[in-house]
C-alpha cells in the first residue's frame, strides 16, 4: 500500500447513526456523502469580542480563525447543504460586532449553497442580513438535527450544545481532545468554535443521553478520528 | 492565534522574554560557554557520573507534544479494535 492510499484510509472514519453512515472529519464536522450535507456544531462566532465587552480581553481573532478552518473543510467536501447546529453566534449582538471582513468571508462561504442555521440557546435569533434559513429542528431521512440533545432515547438525533471532549488514557500517557460521542442511535458533535471549550463526556450532563450500552468517543486527532472505547475515557 | 494575526503583540513579546530569562538564562549560558571555550575535555564514561544523575532523572519527565499524543490515541483506538475482534 503506498503512502497516499494509507493516509486516505486513515483520514476517513465513519460514524453510524440510525444505520446512516456519516463521514467524521478530523476537523470536527460530519459529512453525509450521499446527501452532500456538511454538519458543524457550536461555531460561537464573536465569543472573543463578547468577553472583551465585559473587560476580559481575549485576542479578537476567533471568528476569523473559525471561519478559516470551516472554509478549508467546505472546500474539501464541497457540500450542497451546510447545517450549523446552533450556538453559531455567541450572543444575539454578535452581528453588530463581527468585522466586515469576517462577514464578507462568511457570505462568500454561503454562496451557491443551502445554509441552515439551527437555533441554539446562545442565538435564538440571527444577526440581521446574515442570510440562510433558520430552523428549530431539521429532519433528513432517518436523521434529526437539533441543537440541544433530548434526554432519553432519540433515534437518529445529531446534536451539539454539550461540547464533548474525552480524556483518553493509554500506557503512553493521557490526552484531552474534542470528540464526537455516539452509540449508534444518536451522536453529539464536538464544538467547532476556536474559543469553545470542551465538557468531559464522563460529566453527568451526558448520562441521560445514553442507555446501558456505553457510547464510543470518536476523538479528533491531527489527521484522523480515533474510535476510543468508553473504558479508556477517564475523568479530568 | 496571536502569532498568526499579531506577531508583535505585547503578550507574545513578554512570553519570549520570560522564556529567555526564566526557563533558561541564555546570557549566562553564553558567558559560560565562552569562558570554557578550548578547555572542554570530552570523555566517555562506562557509568553515570554523580553530577549527571539529576539530568538522567529528568529524561522522560518533560512532555513532548505532537506525535506522542497521537500515539496515546492510537493505542486506545487499537484496544477498542482488539476488544471488538475478540
Amino acid at each position: 500500500m503506498n503512502m497516499q492510499a494509507r493516509i486516505r484510509t486513515e483520514t476517513t472514519a465513519h460514524i453510524a447513526v440510525a444505520d446512516v453512515r456519516l463521514l467524521a472529519d478530523p476537523g470536527g464536522v460530519l459529512v453525509h456523502e450521499t446527501e452532500r450535507l456538511l454538519v458543524v456544531a457550536d461555531l460561537h462566532f464573536e465569543k472573543g469580542s463578547a468577553f472583551a465587552s465585559r473587560r476580559q480581553l481575549l485576542p479578537p481573532y476567533d471568528t476569523a480563525a473559525t471561519l478559516a478552518r470551516l472554509t478549508r473543510l467546505i472546500m474539501r467536501h464541497d457540500p450542497k447543504t451546510v447545517i450549523a447546529l446552533g450556538d453559531s453566534f455567541h450572543d444575539v449582538r454578535a452581528g453588530e460586532r463581527i468585522s466586515s471582513a469576517d462577514r464578507e468571508a462568511l457570505k462568500a462561504l454561503m454562496q451557491r449553497r443551502q445554509w441552515i442555521w439551527i437555533a441554539g440557546n446562545h442565538d435564538p435569533a440571527l444577526p440581521q442580513d446574515i442570510g440562510g434559513e433558520m430552523l428549530e429542528t431539521l429532519r433528513v431521512g432517518a436523521l434529526t438535527f437539533r441543537h440541544e440533545p433530548q434526554a432519553g432515547a432519540a433515534l437518529g438525533e445529531i446534536a451539539g450544545h454539550l461540547h464533548p471532549a474525552a480524556r483518553v488514557t493509554s500506557p503512553s500517557g493521557s490526552v484531552r481532545r474534542r470528540c464526537f460521542v455516539g452509540d449508534g442511535t444518536r451522536c453529539v458533535m464536538p464544538a467547532f468554535g476556536a474559543y469553545a471549550g470542551g465538557l468531559n463526556i464522563r460529566d453527568r450532563a451526558f448520562a441521560p443521553l445514553f442507555g446501558d450500552a456505553a457510547p464510543t468517543a470518536h476523538v479528533l486527532g491531527q489527521s484522523r478520528v480515533y474510535a476510543v472505547g468508553w473504558s479508556a475515557c477517564g475523568h479530568d | 492565534m496571536l502569532r498568526r494575526h499579531q506577531p508583535d503583540h505585547i503578550l507574545l513579546r513578554a512570553a519570549r522574554e520570560d522564556a529567555l530569562t526564566g526557563l533558561l538564562d541564555l546570557s549566562r549560558l553564553a558567558g559560560m560557554l565562552s569562558r570554557i571555550q578550548g578547555r572542554i575535555v570530552h570523555k566517555r564514561l562506562d557509568h553515570v557520573s554523580p553530577l549527571a544523575v539529576p539530568v538522567m532523572l529528568e529524561i522522560g519527565r518533560e512532555p513532548i507534544y505532537g506525535e506522542a499524543q497521537e500515539q496515546v490515541l492510537k493505542e486506545a483506538a487499537d484496544d477498542l479494535i482488539r476488544e471488538a475482534m475478540s
